[in-house]
């Protein structure tokens, strides 16, 4: 291919979704919203079911920690995330991906920083607890402690 | 170049003649997906659990627009976009691509943008974060752009990259091996901010 060719193509959102008819935006979102809702109980049992297994796996309870993959924390802690929305507010999923990110600089720099998973699991668990019912800024002191731990880790290196 | 506004409540879309393919390996945020998109009145939708399902309803064809995850085991969505934009047949390579990811370090997002995804997600999905992104898409005017090294929607923004099969000049350009993530996640403004068009100066 020699050069860059830019053409108009097809977009049928474009044809279909814009014109006469369909649905206001605000309640669409609404709907949405509502039919969200039916998930909640759903998401909040995996939400703990994750959490448990996370403790059980890699908390400091468990003396055999140092051989699990920390690929299998990475998938817990994504499952918290998808299904963080029923929680909204509690700061779990912002939590959730602060492990993500600790795992990432774990495998990067090859390394695994017991101390600093036994933060960010601690604070899931509080979170979990008492998230929705801390104030915005008590939820933002939390998480950027732990990013904190992060960038510390990541600058020890 | 189009310029993205935001959506009010009282604009209208109609989605219910659109054909979405939903794909995630984890069952519970598939029919999360589901239920929004369900929400939006959309009537039409093929849900499967991971890359190659997608290639094959894909090649079925009739899919307009698709709504991947990230992370997934084997093939992952950034390689399912990958397909799309250089091997999947006509018209389906140019079909509008919206990848969902639960972790969003910078590395990540510039990789979906410049693999040809038209917009990028954090999780969890928000119903009126995907909405807008649909407003948008049905919106824009973006052409697609087929080149050697870039294969999707025209994505003229303000820092372009090293040209393929280079190393680049800069200490912060990025090379095509993507590597561990290991900076942190980007908000979802911050994702906005890579991956929408925005004019420059050619």
């Amino acid at each position: 291919m020699s050069g860059a060719i830019f053409r108009r193509v097809p977009n049928k959102l474009a044809q279909l979704a814009v014109g006469r008819g369909g649905i206001a935006v605000g309640e669409a979102v609404k709907r949405a919203n509502a039919a969200l809702d039916d998930l909640k109980d759903a998401s909040i049992a995996i939400i703990d079911d994750q959490l448990a297994e996370i403790d059980r796996l890699f908390g400091p309870g468990n003396p055999d920690r140092a051989g699990l993959s920390l690929d299998i924390l990475y998938a817990q802690a994504s499952q918290i995330i998808d299904a963080g929305g029923g929680l909204t507010g509690s700061g779990l999923e912002e939590c959730a991906r602060a492990v993500c990110d600790l795992v990432s600089l774990s495998r990067a720099n090859n390394t695994c920083d017991w101390d600093a998973i036994d933060v960010h699991i601690a604070t899931l668990k509080v979170l979990r607890a008492q998230g929705q019912s801390l104030t915005a800024s008590q939820r933002l002191t939390l998480l950027k402690g732990l990013s904190d731990v992060t960038a510390k880790r990541a600058g020890e290196v | 170049m189009a310029t993205l506004r935001r959506m009010l409540d009282g604009d209208k879309l109609k989605l219910d003649g659109i054909n979405f393919l939903l794909v995630d390996d984890n069952p519970h945020a598939l029919q999360i997906m589901a239920q929004v998109v369900s929400g939006f009145g959309v009537r039409n939708m093929t849900k499967v659990d991971g890359a190659a399902a997608a290639r094959q309803e894909l090649l079925r064809g009739g899919i307009d627009i698709v709504l991947t995850d990230a992370q997934m085991p084997g093939e992952n969505g950034y390689k399912l976009t990958e397909w799309i934009r250089r091997e999947a047949p006509e018209p389906t390579r140019y079909v509008p691509i919206v990848i969902v990811t639960g972790h969003t370090p910078e590395s990540d997002v510039t990789l979906g943008r410049d693999i040809g995804a038209n917009f990028t997600i954090a999780k969890p999905l928000l119903p009126r974060v995907l909405l807008q992104r649909l407003f948008w898409i049905s919106y824009e005017d973006r052409q697609f752009v087929q080149a050697e090294g870039y294969v999707g929607p025209d994505r003229r923004f303000k820092r372009l990259g090293p040209p393929a099969d280079t190393e680049g000049r800069r200490c912060d350009d990025l090379t095509g091996d993507l590597g561990a993530a290991s900076q942190p996640n980007l908000s979802q403004s911050e994702i906005d901010a890579l991956m929408k068009p925005a004019k420059v100066a050619l």
